[in-house]
């Protein structure tokens, strides 16, 4: 089976092109509409982002390249039991309700920039924002990794034949990335994401009606796969329903850790904006979701053959669309700018953010406390250089090897940092040396599970293993201590602002 | 009934219906094609929709503070 693209033509790589110079032009807008020379106007955008550019952006950073490679292919391996990746992805919003009502008031009183802040604010124990951005860094970065070899496989892709097409495809993008981010910071990355969000958008319904119209309807493709393999049609049970609700658990708690994501909390222009932009992206995995889930069945019912290449089934479902007609060829060119759209706008808020937490968490704070901000500044523009620099020199290296293990390790890594950001935000009592030890304990026991090759144990995840460790440490070891007036305890109630203030909403 | 108890229960209640835990109970029904997939499917992502549609209204009232200045 060919899972190649056919070559797109001069016109349709132009048009490819034009995109791409957009994001180049709307850095410069970013870079014209910048307010203050400070850490807050480059990583958060002066905090003014408004409703649609917030929901786009939230959405563009949380469904990476693997949403439409990955779960295709993961539909197309396992069938409908995927279902559950649309209840994941709703999860991440639900898990917000927890507590960004209450981080959103918190970073507006005190500027937060990075999830750090917080943390310092809340605990006032620096060697637990320390671990914790070192978690988040490590975590990201190796996803940073993941989408730079995406970037040089979609390049590949568009020239089968160019024998240096990868690592052009990785310096040329990154390229871009690099200097529409020095531009503009955090505005650029929000409003080229607001126009990568926009593509992804199309790009998945034009598929949807693309792939209808090519292979039939989806029944037609259920009745096939039920009778030559009616398990992937049938529903979970024991080990299966676990699994289950142990993505939801996962993904929805890890997923809102996300520093980037936490970032964009910070970033809104006001509450009401945050809570208007949540309450429409939780609609959006019934529609991205969605068609991943629809293009996995189609392909496992009418391309059957892919084997190990499960995860290219939609580079070939595009192929068979791209052959028959321009209609599909030009839908295809939608799709892969949507595929580019997808790579880059998670990868250039994954800079962004590792660039925020090195400068502010480990720069500012243990190497060079005291540095005026212009100059943390430049600093976090040189990290941000260096550090597109050695994830595109990785990318390079690593092109023809399997990701390591650990980069499918990230959520169950980020999902220990929930206690100290959702627990610790509700529970004026719990303390930092118990969160941070709790924090090391669920690291140590997530990855000593993975380092013995359980993928899942009875179907949970190790994280979650790790996250119950986790949290006995954290409210037991709280406890343990003895009771005393907290430093934050304005955390619940302050005296300034009424009691009311931070009364739960959820 | 308090408010958050109430939030909590609906969304306990549609998690509890959006994941297929209950089919292997109900035989051959889970099979039966609604709209081009599996009944069991169709409840799962209406559920989702369900779930969503919950937060939306959850997200509808505002949160305190949001009169800050913006």
């Amino acid at each position: 089976m060919n899972s190649e693209l056919m070559p797109l033509n001069a016109v349709e790589i132009g048009f490819i092109g034009l995109y791409l110079l957009s994001l180049l032009l709307v850095g410069y807008f970013g870079f014209r509409a910048k307010k203050a020379n400070t850490l807050q106007d480059f990583f958060l955008g002066g905090q003014r982002t408004g409703l649609w550019v917030l929901l786009l952006t939230l959405y563009a950073t949380q469904y990476s390249g693997n949403t439409l490679f990955g779960f295709t292919g993961k539909t197309y391996r396992v069938g409908y039991a995927w279902t559950v990746s649309i209840q994941f992805m709703m999860s991440i919003v639900v898990v917000y309700l927890l507590f960004a009502p209450r981080l959103y008031a918190l970073s507006r009183k005190n500027n937060f920039v990075t999830p750090a802040d917080y943390l310092e604010y809340r605990y006032r124990t620096p060697l637990l924002g320390l671990l914790s951005s070192i978690v988040m860094v490590f975590a990201i970065g190796n996803f940073l990794l993941a989408q730079m070899m995406a970037m040089g496989k979609a390049v590949e892709g568009l020239f089968p034949n160019g024998e240096y097409a990868f690592v052009a495809g990785v310096i040329f993008l990154a390229g871009i990335i690099i200097v529409y981010e020095t531009l503009g910071g955090f505005r650029a990355v929000a409003w080229t994401d607001a126009i990568q969000g926009s593509i992804l958008l199309v790009g998945f319904i034009a598929l949807l009606v693309m792939m209808f119209q090519q292979f039939g309807t989806l029944g037609e493709a259920t009745r096939t796969v039920a009778e030559r393999t009616p398990e992937a049609v049938q529903p979970p049970s024991g080990n299966g329903i676990r699994e289950w609700m142990s993505y939801c658990l996962m993904v929805g708690i890890g997923g809102a850790m996300y520093p980037q994501s936490v970032q964009r909390i910070y970033s809104a222009k006001n509450a009401r904006t945050l809570r208007l932009s949540l309450g429409i992206m939780v609609f959006l995995p019934l529609t991205t979701t969605v068609v991943s889930l629809a293009a996995g069945m189609i392909g496992r019912a009418y391309i059957p053959d892919l084997g190990e290449q499960s995860d290219s089934l939609l580079t070939v479902l595009c192929r068979e669309i791209q052959q028959h007609s321009i209609l599909g060829r030009w839908i295809v060119v939608i799709v892969f700018a949507a595929i580019l759209a997808a790579i880059m706008s998670t990868a250039d808020s994954i800079l962004l953010s590792i660039s925020s937490m090195l400068t502010k968490d480990v720069f500012a704070t243990w190497i060079s406390p005291g540095m005026p901000e212009d100059e943390l500044m430049k600093v976090g523009k040189r990290l941000s250089w260096a550090l597109i620099g050695l994830a595109a020199l990785g990318a390079i290296l690593l092109r023809n090897t399997t990701l390591v293990t650990l980069l499918d390790r990230k959520l169950d890594l980020l999902v220990q940092l929930s206690p100290a950001f959702i627990l610790g935000i509700w529970w004026s009592r719990l303390r930092g040396k118990a969160v941070l030890a709790g924090l090391i304990v669920g690291i140590l026991i997530s990855l000593l599970m993975v380092g013995l090759g359980y993928k899942k144990f009875l179907g949970v995840h190790p994280g979650l293993f790790g996250l119950a460790g986790n949290l006995l440490i954290a409210v037991f070891g709280s406890l343990w201590f003895p009771k005393r007036e907290m430093p934050l305890d304005s955390l619940a109630h302050d005296p300034n602002q009424g009691n009311e203030q931070f009364t739960p909403t959820t | 009934m308090n408010r958050n108890l109430t939030i909590l229960l609906t969304y306990t209640a549609l998690f509890s219906v959006a994941v297929p835990w209950y089919w292997q109970w109900l035989g051959s029904l889970s099979e039966k094609l609604v709209v081009g997939v599996p009944l069991w499917v169709a409840v799962s992502i209406l559920s989702a929709l369900g779930i969503a549609l919950h937060t939306a209204w959850v997200l509808r009232e505002p949160w305190p503070g949001e009169e800050e200045p913006s």
